[in-house]
């Protein structure tokens, strides 16, 4: 019993005399292991590598002689673009210099084109930067040779914004006006910077918008699946759209990333030296407070909420010289 | 000692309790206060900015420079260095913006700061303890004289050093290894300041890309509708400042190095330093051998 307490007297003095060095050291471990944890951080992404994208991409026609070329080239990666920000040319003088039809559609004419894409922008109150946007896609789009229609659905003024409803009807009209074979669904704020990063499908669904500048060109997560993504029309109609149900800010692109999941569609991405967007300053909006609500009970409705069960209205629609314009009551 | 008296001042579980002085305490509440007015709104931080050093130089011509050894100036570099790395790893690091890579790289010059800070403080301390004797060996010259500043004993070819804002208060000694931590320490800490400015401004801000290789923001402008975020806003331009003011000290720090001479002789002596043994030979003599 005495040499009991004896070691245990040891001890504690022994504890004692290094009690400030051990409670240094384990602080200085702890603060360091969560400093350093990980998870806290955006993480470093698979991606295509930029030699395998043209064998990635999802042709919407075959292959001919006359087919038009898409050319990557890695080393130009350095040159961003920038959009103007003050774009002066009226949009009946820039279709008419760049040769697009009204409705926002153009397709090269010295050769075949490869892919058939409808590009689809929900839309509300954001005149200037739709102005923006317009002026430095078309040019854009033009360069990689693409067979391409813009829409731009507005939704009509009484309800929250709904994009991924938006989305939705987009996808419906297009689909009414012609046989897209492949879907692009963007942020009217982001500016894709790099002439490499292709607008068009991949052969799974893609998440386009990988590097943004104000996520300082980094991925936050890698279930991150909003901003800008490219669909094919076959694996849009296989996940069943978007849900209808999420108004408001937030909590849209999380759901249909996890319905890309349960039909174990992989997401793909190219690399943060392709994938590089600039987003259009604006201010943000407060967070949706359903959203956590509509994302809990998201699997129930994989089937029975999307384009199954998609109800709206046209409230109008005009052939812009530089988009299809469609006012809708979702 | 009783447990009171530890609690009250951790830092003397062998030393025994000390008691803080007022002036102490003063910047423990003072800068996260300061902090927090500035990220109100632009006019609060401009205000900050602009009275917080008028404020600081008021203080100190009227009150603590007649403390004996004020600790004023050391509490008001810790607890911003402890407030900026709290906002750093608290509030920009779980933005998900900054790369593990990148939080390291910052890490580590924090830590090489604060160690080649803390380095200089004992270096400074022992040879000030050691006094005559490390001066016959090092210098062979005769007995130091007070300093005037901190009335500390130093040995001559010493100085004392006082920057207001980030402050290391010290004594330098050229020529002996002091320096060395001391130009080490300011080295890391630039780094680490301007570096944690630069990643906190582009999480928080709109950034763009310089020629490919830098992130530099270009619209700060919703930074202040939410407090944390302008909180993030307001340590890295705080950080920015005292970057810049570190790195126009090493400048003149290392311009003094290669004249040969220290600041407090330039004030004292405009001419030749009798220490000058050429300029080349100044620097070899910090950085290669002590004698």
């Amino acid at each position: 019993m005495r040499s009991i307490v004896n070691i245990l007297k040891i001890f504690v003095a022994f504890c004692y005399d290094y009690a400030r060095g051990l409670s240094y050291t384990i602080i200085t471990i702890l603060i360091l292991g969560y400093c350093l944890h990980p998870a806290r951080f955006p993480s470093h992404y698979t991606y295509i590598k930029t030699e395998d994208i043209y064998d990635e991409m999802e042709r919407s026609y075959p292959a001919r002689d006359n087919s038009c070329m898409i050319t990557i080239n890695p080393r130009r990666s350095s040159q961003l673009l920038y959009p103007e920000e003050h774009p002066r040319e009226h949009p009946v003088a820039m279709a008419r210099r760049l040769g697009i039809l009204p409705g926002g559609q153009w397709k090269p004419l010295n050769c075949h084109p490869l892919f058939n894409v409808a590009i689809i922008l929900p839309y509300r109150n954001r005149q200037t930067q739709l102005t923006i946007f317009m002026n430095y896609i078309h040019p854009f789009l033009q360069a990689q040779n693409l067979d391409y229609r813009i829409f731009v659905i507005e939704q009509s003024p009484v309800r929250e914004f709904n994009r991924a409803k938006l989305f939705n009807v987009g996808y419906a009209e297009a689909t009414k006006m012609n046989d897209f074979h492949c879907f692009i669904f963007q942020d009217i704020d982001l500016i894709p910077q790099n002439p490499d990063n292709i607008y068009a499908c991949t052969k799974m669904p893609r998440h386009m918008s990988s590097s943004v500048n104000t996520f300082r060109y980094n991925l936050p997560y890698s279930g991150l699946f909003g901003g800008a993504i490219a669909l094919t029309r076959k694996q849009f109609e296989r996940v069943n759209g978007f849900s209808n149900v999420f108004y408001g800010w937030g909590g849209e692109d999380d759901d249909f990333y996890s319905r890309l999941q349960s039909k174990g569609l992989q997401v793909t991405r190219f690399g943060p030296d392709i994938a590089q967007y600039y987003m259009l300053i604006h201010n943000k909006e407060p967070p949706s407070s359903a959203r956590f609500e509509n994302l809990e009970n998201s699997a129930k409705r994989y089937d029975t909420d999307g384009i199954s069960n998609l109800e709206y209205r046209v409230l109008n629609h005009q052939l812009r010289p530089l988009y299809s314009w469609i006012l809708a009551d979702v | 000692m009783t447990m009171w008296e530890r609690l009250r001042n951790p830092c003397g579980w062998r030393a025994g309790a000390k008691q803080i002085s007022v002036d102490a305490m003063i910047p423990i509440f003072a800068v996260p206060t300061l902090a927090l007015i500035a990220a109100q709104t632009v006019l609060c931080t401009v205000i900050i900015f602009v009275a917080t050093p008028i404020l600081v130089y008021y203080l100190h011509h009227n009150f603590l420079r007649f403390l004996l050894r004020t600790k004023f100036f050391l509490m008001w570099t810790i607890t911003s260095v402890v407030m900026l790395m709290l906002i750093f790893e608290v509030n920009v690091v779980p933005l998900l913006e900054i790369l593990l890579e990148e939080n390291i790289v910052f890490i580590m010059c924090v830590v090489g700061g604060i160690w080649c800070g803390y380095m200089t403080r004992s270096n400074a301390d022992s040879v000030t303890q050691e006094g005559t004797l490390t001066q016959g060996l090092e210098l062979g010259e005769g007995s130091g004289e007070l300093c005037i500043t901190c009335r500390r004993r130093a040995p001559p070819k010493a100085h004392h050093c006082r920057i207001h804002a980030f402050l290391i208060e010290n004594i330098i000694v050229n020529g002996s290894s002091n320096l060395r931590w001391y130009l080490g320490c300011l080295f890391f800490s630039a780094i680490a300041f301007i570096y944690g400015s630069n990643l906190t401004i582009t999480s928080v801000c709109h950034p763009f890309i310089l020629i490919g290789t830098v992130l530099l923001p270009d619209d700060c402008s919703d930074v202040y509708h939410q407090l944390d975020i302008a909180l993030c806003f307001i340590s890295a331009l705080y950080s920015l400042l005292v970057g810049l003011v570190i790195v126009c000290y090493l400048i003149y720090h290392l311009w003094l190095i290669y004249l040969g001479t220290t600041s407090n002789e330039r004030r004292l002596l405009e001419a030749g330093s009798p220490c000058d043994h050429g300029m080349l030979k100044n620097v070899s003599r910090l950085f290669c051998c002590k004698t």
